[in-house]
């Protein structure tokens, strides 16, 4: 992807020299917004199957989920499932949960999180898998490409289209696994050369939209060192805050060019007990809800805080509505809705 | 080395795969579950049906190496009946899950949980055969050696070793058996994980030198192979050290190597955030190397012949 970044930048002063759109770069997708609808996402997070899930209740669980979902938000558009899908586990498990998902033959996207590749399965074969052919709904094609040179595997951004006008991006980034320090780990981060390419990515969209930026959203697994801003002047929107945060320990630059690039919002999961969602010079900061009672979640009146979350992004508007839907894993009744309308006025 | 000692041997040797394999795969089942165990009951039978056979096997190494025939009896008596309790009450734990609907079949294997069903029917036969068949089994299966006489804190210190580093060289060696299922030459990093497969592979070459050095001895002079063990002892404990510095050194250039090749196997590392696999690769050898140099010197020490207990079989 360097290579043909190179050629973009190089190539920029004879491209602003046309009265055409700029070409996008490598790992963008587009998609389009119907109608006069809002663009629904669905989020899942953590679903963590492993060798002790039961296959075929996990399995009713989220098929439920996405029902509760469309049923609740009209149409959903794209499930954005954002990291730690799998713990230890092999590839039929693995096979069997991506299967799941395109059987509901709605568009899905992917970020890989920290257990990801905790299974019996190199990267190259999980990146084969949730990109091979036989998912078609999966947006994940250029993506997995090894030879570039932006670190991780599922950093792409999906342009929503409605006509030719790009009205919002979605990111998706790799926060990749692990840092490997002397004798020990740390989780890790969003790292410089990803940023990099986010805010190419996000002034290209700026050009193309004739110098207004593109309100974006981003997802990916492991939450930045920043969100420890939201203790010190952090407005909190609401949700659940039962374990201490836990990001890596290493800071990146993300945040301050996200915001710099109207970006809207960041989701994320990865702390199980955790579905809080604050706001912070104009950035929605939300932990997804665990889709699955795997490992570890916390509990609300008796009741595992399992579910989604559901974003929609409203048409010619940088607002979007969100919605954490609490689901009994047990029942999968609907035990509690969260409803944020405009959060990001 | 007779033909009936090197059968023996080699017995032990293909328990010791199939074990380590079985091993393999019942601690990547605990492992699923050892964040509050919410499935125990469901996984408990899954990883202690797998770690049977490597209970098979510890029974199966007492038993060809006790210094005397009434021990070899005891063991027998004992683990038969270990064997028919343990493995019946893991069959009747599965077949309490099969009706609870909690196995789905081919899931975690090809053939799950009929996989699990046969090792645990395999036990309890085996069991039922030992307490019939006592006296025919002690006279089929041969003494592979006799322990030497060996001062007291030699024989807990290395039996305790021993369990250790069986569970962790069954362990490697059953992973880089694995290694089809997860390896990926392409990575631009995989050259740097040559050492630690060799340290898997070489854990147990040095576990098997050590049984067939026994089983050769059986009908030797032991004074002066224990002198041939201390050289051998030296060299591999030489390469032990050069291959953990290669291991470190390549970790200071490359910091993302170990996890980017090998997380699938290492699942304990990550879930406690610490460098547990590589450590167990280095210094199990190590410590192993040096209890055996300082207890094979220990043997020289205190007697120029060493006493063998009873007439060998």
């Amino acid at each position: 992807m360097k290579n043909k970044r190179f050629a973009i930048i190089a190539l920029m002063p004879l491209l602003f020299s046309c009265s055409g759109p700029l070409a996008s770069a490598a790992h963008v997708i587009e998609m389009n917004a119907s109608g006069d609808e809002d663009f629904n996402v669905l989020q899942f997070t953590d679903i963590h199957w492993n060798y002790s899930t039961n296959i075929k209740e996990a399995s009713a669980f989220l098929t439920n989920t996405v029902n509760v979902a469309k049923a609740r938000a009209g149409h959903i558009d794209l499930i954005e499932i954002t990291g730690d899908s799998l713990l230890v586990a092999n590839k039929k498990i693995a096979t069997t949960l991506y299967d799941l998902v395109e059987s509901w033959e709605i568009p899905w996207a992917f970020t890989f999180g920290n257990h990801d590749y905790e299974g019996e399965w190199s990267e190259a074969w999980m990146n084969n898998l949730v990109s091979s052919s036989k998912y078609k709904h999966a947006i994940l094609p250029e993506a997995v490409n090894k030879e570039d040179d932006v670190d991780g595997f599922s950093n792409y951004v999906i342009n929503v289209k409605r006509g030719t006008k790009v009205e919002w991006q979605i990111y998706n980034i790799d926060t990749h696994n692990l840092v490997e320090e002397f004798g020990s780990y740390d989780y890790d981060f969003i790292h410089e050369n990803q940023v990099q390419w986010y805010e190419e990515e996000a002034q290209l969209a700026k050009q193309n939209n004739g110098g207004t930026s593109v309100p974006s959203i981003a997802f990916f697994h492991i939450p930045p060192t920043d969100i420890y801003d939201f203790e010190k002047d952090g407005t909190l929107v609401g949700g659940i805050k039962d374990e201490k945060f836990c990001p890596g320990e290493h800071a990146s630059e993300f945040v301050k060019v996200a915001k710099e690039n109207n970006c809207r919002g960041m989701f994320f999961g990865h702390d199980h007990s955790n579905d809080i969602v604050w706001k912070k010079d104009n950035i929605v900061f939300g932990y997804g809800v665990k889709a699955n009672t795997e490992l570890y979640s916390t509990e609300k009146d008796g009741i595992d805080i399992t579910g989604c979350a559901i974003l929609s992004l409203h048409k010619d508007s940088d607002k979007f509505d969100l919605e954490h839907l609490i689901i009994d894993y047990d029942t999968k009744q609907v035990s509690e809705t969260l409803t944020w309308k405009e959060i990001n006025l | 080395m007779s033909k009936k000692t090197l059968i023996a041997f080699l017995a032990e040797i293909a328990l010791y795969i199939i074990a380590g394999l079985a091993f393999y795969q019942g601690f990547h089942y605990f492992m699923a579950d050892v964040d509050g165990f919410k499935h125990i009951l469901k996984v408990g039978p899954m990883f202690l049906s797998c770690f049977m056979l490597t209970y098979l096997l510890f029974a199966y190494y007492y038993l060809t190496h006790q210094p005397n025939e009434e021990k070899r009896a005891k063991t027998l008596r004992f683990n038969g009946f270990g064997f028919i309790v343990l493995g019946g009450l893991l069959l009747v734990l599965i077949i309490v899950n099969i009706i609870l609907g909690n196995y789905e079949f081919g899931y975690n294997s090809l053939i799950f949980p009929v996989d699990l069903i046969l090792i645990d029917v395999v036990m309890v036969a085996l069991g039922v055969l030992i307490t019939l068949k006592k006296a025919w089994i002690l006279e089929k299966i041969p003494v592979i050696c006799r322990e030497y006489s060996k001062p007291k804190w030699v024989v807990i210190v290395g039996r305790t070793l021993g369990f250790i580093y069986v569970w962790v060289a069954e362990y490697f060696l059953a992973a880089l058996l694995m290694a089809p299922t997860y390896i990926d030459v392409t990575t631009p990093t995989f050259g740097h994980t040559v050492p630690l497969y060799v340290l898997m592979v070489f854990m147990s070459l040095i576990l098997f030198w050590h049984e067939f050095y026994l089983a050769w001895n059986k009908e030797k002079e032991m004074k002066q192979d224990v002198v041939l063990a201390i050289r051998i002892i030296g060299l591999c404990f030489a390469t032990t050290i050069g291959l953990a510095v290669l291991v470190i050194d390549l970790a200071i250039g490359h910091t993302y190597y170990i996890s980017h090749n090998l997380q699938c196997i290492l699942p304990i590392d990550y879930m406690i955030s610490k460098n547990i696999g590589p450590r167990l690769l280095t210094l199990c050898p190590m410590i192993a190397l040096w209890f055996n140099f300082v207890a094979s010197t220990t043997c020289i020490a205190k007697s120029n012949k060493p006493k063998e207990t009873e007439p060998l079989s």
